[in-house]
């Protein structure tokens, strides 16, 4: 003490070894501080982040899930626009109607719409989309309607090439095929005719498209064409259609 | 109180069936669940209560179907029938019967509406074209009845339904 008020700048014996002692141990607890500190302090920031990143990664989940809203009415009004467009132009006084259930039974190709008798709906009326055919309706209730696709088994129109005017029927041979029958083998039909609605038999109006050619097979001996025939309307992803009058 | 529960249980699996994502599915996937609930009440009830059941469980059916009325009452009384008469022989406990008899229900239905349909609207279906749904569908259905019967028995013990007067002895072990 006395030397240090003196100013002599001579470090004490004592002092020395009390330093040399306790500064290595005190280097190693502020070593092991500094690291305690930045473990806990990266911990910390860690634990930030992580929460960040959840907190962001579910407002990228919200607004995946916007997007996909936005995106799903976006198509929707563009089918809507399609279809309504399809209606003003053909047939104004068409229901619009969405598909809310199918037919339980096995091989039934038939769907249920949201319109019934109370909406105007008839037994028998056609049922369109802006693609082509759909069907006609079989059932009748006053909130629903049971539609016969023309895929059915059960199904069967009048329908003619349009390229040609070949006559012949459309029949439905389930699973989102169509067989086109009854076409003589004077005619001339080609793969990718397409093949239209020819308004016989006071169901489906005229001219409506009906699916295209994919295979055209005349009969070994007999009097007719074997056609197969690709829908134009996509029957597995029907979601809103057009009653018509009929 | 045991039949109203099977009822909405029948109303539920037709709704499911119903739905417009299995117009997007093969029909192979297109399992009758509401036959097998049905299945599932007959081996637990005497004639006249299964019977009734089967029928009125069709007549739904057919109401949500395109098919002429009746079709599947007809078939449904059939499976109901047969599955009656073969558990008065066997215990339907053994979760292998009851798959058994959820394949044989699958086959015997669709055998009886095509037997039907063909007698009465001549509508003929290539064999092909029915063994590729008939096999897959008895598979699955065997699959699925023990999951459904035992759903449907712990809901009803659940729910505190007791057995009913009209119920066979042997259900009423749990």
């Amino acid at each position: 003490m006395t030397a240090k008020f003196r100013g002599i700048p001579q470090v004490d014996w004592f002092e020395s070894r009390v330093a040399s002692v306790v500064m290595p141990l005190q280097a190693i607890l502020a070593q092991g501080t500094r690291w305690g500190r930045a473990v806990w302090y990266g911990y910390i920031d860690l634990t930030q982040v992580r929460q960040e990143n959840i907190r962001l990664r579910q407002q990228a989940e919200t607004l995946q899930g916007e997007l996909h809203r936005y995106r799903e009415a976006y198509l929707e009004q563009q089918r809507l626009r399609a279809l309504f467009g399809f209606r003003s132009l053909a047939f104004p006084k068409a229901i619009p109607a969405e598909v809310i259930g199918v037919d339980p039974s096995l091989w039934a190709e038939a769907v249920t719409i949201n319109k019934g008798a109370d909406h105007h709906l008839q037994k028998d009326s056609a049922i369109v989309t802006h693609q082509g055919l759909v069907g006609h309706v079989v059932e009748l209730a006053p909130r629903y309607a049971t539609v016969l696709l023309l895929t059915d088994r059960r199904s069967a129109v009048d329908a003619l090439v349009q390229r040609t005017r070949a006559r012949g029927i459309v029949f439905g041979k389930s699973q989102d095929q169509l067989a086109f029958r009854y076409v003589s083998v004077r005619e001339v039909v080609e793969v990718g005719d397409e093949i239209i609605s020819s308004g016989l038999g006071d169901i489906y109006p005229k001219g409506i498209r009906i699916g295209t050619v994919v295979s055209v097979r005349p009969q070994r001996y007999g009097l007719f064409y074997e056609l197969s025939m690709r829908p134009a309307v996509e029957f597995r992803k029907l979601e809103e259609v057009l009653a018509l009058e009929p | 109180m045991q039949l109203v529960f099977y009822f909405l249980a029948v109303i539920v699996v037709l709704v499911l069936q119903t739905h417009v994502v299995f117009h997007e599915v093969s029909v192979v996937w297109h399992v009758d669940l509401a036959l097998l609930v049905m299945v599932s009440g007959c081996l637990q009830w005497e004639e006249r209560r299964a019977l009734v059941f089967g029928f009125i469980t069709g007549l739904m059916y057919d109401a949500l179907s395109s098919d002429v009325m009746g079709l599947h009452a007809v078939s449904k009384v059939v499976v109901a029938y047969t599955t009656l008469l073969l558990s008065r022989h066997i215990q339907p406990h053994s979760l292998v019967l009851q798959s058994g008899f959820a394949a044989l229900a699958t086959a015997l239905d669709t055998a009886a509406r095509l037997f039907v349909l063909a007698i009465f609207q001549s509508r003929v279906y290539p064999l092909s074209m029915i063994v590729q749904v008939v096999l897959p569908h008895a598979l699955l259905g065997a699959v699925c009845m023990p999951l459904i019967h035992t759903g449907l028995r712990v809901t009803l013990q659940a729910l505190h339904l007791r057995p009913t007067p009209g119920q066979l002895p042997h259900a009423r072990t749990p």
